[in-house]
């Protein structure tokens, strides 16, 4: 029962991410008006950690690497660090991941958040 | 095959039985921790398995349910979820304020559960779930929001 409920729920996020791929190749975020907003940049107008998401999987999927890592490096540096994380405390459970390793993710992200918004390069280079 | 019932009210398992008896010897299951059997779909008390009597403390069989120890327990899921990765796809796509609230929870589970203190890391791991629902559902009605309001501003300029 539990196994086949771990299937089903497999196949939903494997579909949702051929969807979202699709989507993504053909139609890019700053054109098209159904991709999810970020409510904090609508909010205070200042980029979000998060901000420029879309469009960096857009340029990617476009081979346009050189601009997505300018869109949102953050995500560069953390989708493989987090895979890593992934196959690492799999089996043990991400409850077991030592706490501090938690709290720096939190400080690269808010740091992060905060001097992408200076107006100074070379963080301006990266407020898209 | 048996599935228990932990402390937190989840379920772990399938478990062979070998599996369960080492639990019981961890402490991780009681006589009142309730299981199922193999071929069977009925909750009972540990206690009335039979083939279980030999492994259980004396002292465990009159004890109330005793809090999961987290200590030991190689091979098994971890009996207090911390949404870790939901906190973070929340604070990315939906809500940044609640979604970073939501992380700092999810770092508590983990530095209580480290700590030994499975009773509050439940309390934090309860209060994560909550900040990702919350960050989850503000981001879902505010780009409701703004997709009626596009169809809206698209409608009147006809």
């Amino acid at each position: 029962m539990r196994d086949r409920r771990h299937h089903l729920m497999y196949a939903a996020v494997v579909a949702g991410l051929c969807l979202a791929v699709f989507l993504l190749y053909f139609f890019p975020p700053t054109e098209t008006r159904f991709y999810p907003r970020c409510i904090f940049h609508a909010v205070t107008g200042l980029e979000c950690p998060g901000c420029g998401s879309l469009r960096a999987a857009h340029s990617v999927l476009h081979g346009e690497f050189a601009t997505a890592f300018r869109l949102n490096p953050l995500l560069f540096i953390l989708l493989p660090l987090a895979g890593l994380t992934w196959v690492v405390y799999r089996p043990a459970g991400l409850s077991a991941i030592p706490a501090k390793w938690i709290w720096a993710l939190l400080g690269v992200i808010i740091a992060f958040g905060v001097l992408r918004n200076l107006p100074l390069a070379p963080f301006s280079y990266f407020n898209p | 095959m048996y599935k228990i019932l932990g402390a937190d009210q989840r379920e772990y398992g399938p478990v062979t039985a070998d599996q369960l008896r080492q639990w019981i010897t961890e402490g991780r299951a009681n006589s009142q921790t309730m299981v199922q059997g193999p071929d069977s779909t009925e909750w009972k008390p540990l206690s009335s398995f039979a083939e279980f009597a030999g492994v259980m403390p004396a002292a465990a069989a009159t004890a109330p349910v005793a809090p999961t120890s987290y200590a030991g327990m190689g091979g098994a899921q971890p009996p207090v979820p911390n949404y870790l990765w939901q906190s973070i796809v929340v604070t990315a796509c939906c809500c940044l304020p609640f979604g970073i609230a939501a992380i700092v929870f999810a770092a508590q589970v983990n530095s209580k559960l480290a700590a030994g203190d499975v009773q509050g890391a439940m309390e934090s791991s309860r209060k994560a779930k909550m900040w990702c629902w919350i960050a989850f559902g503000l981001g879902l009605v505010s780009n409701l929001a703004f997709v009626a309001m596009s169809f809206a501003a698209q409608w009147f300029e006809r």
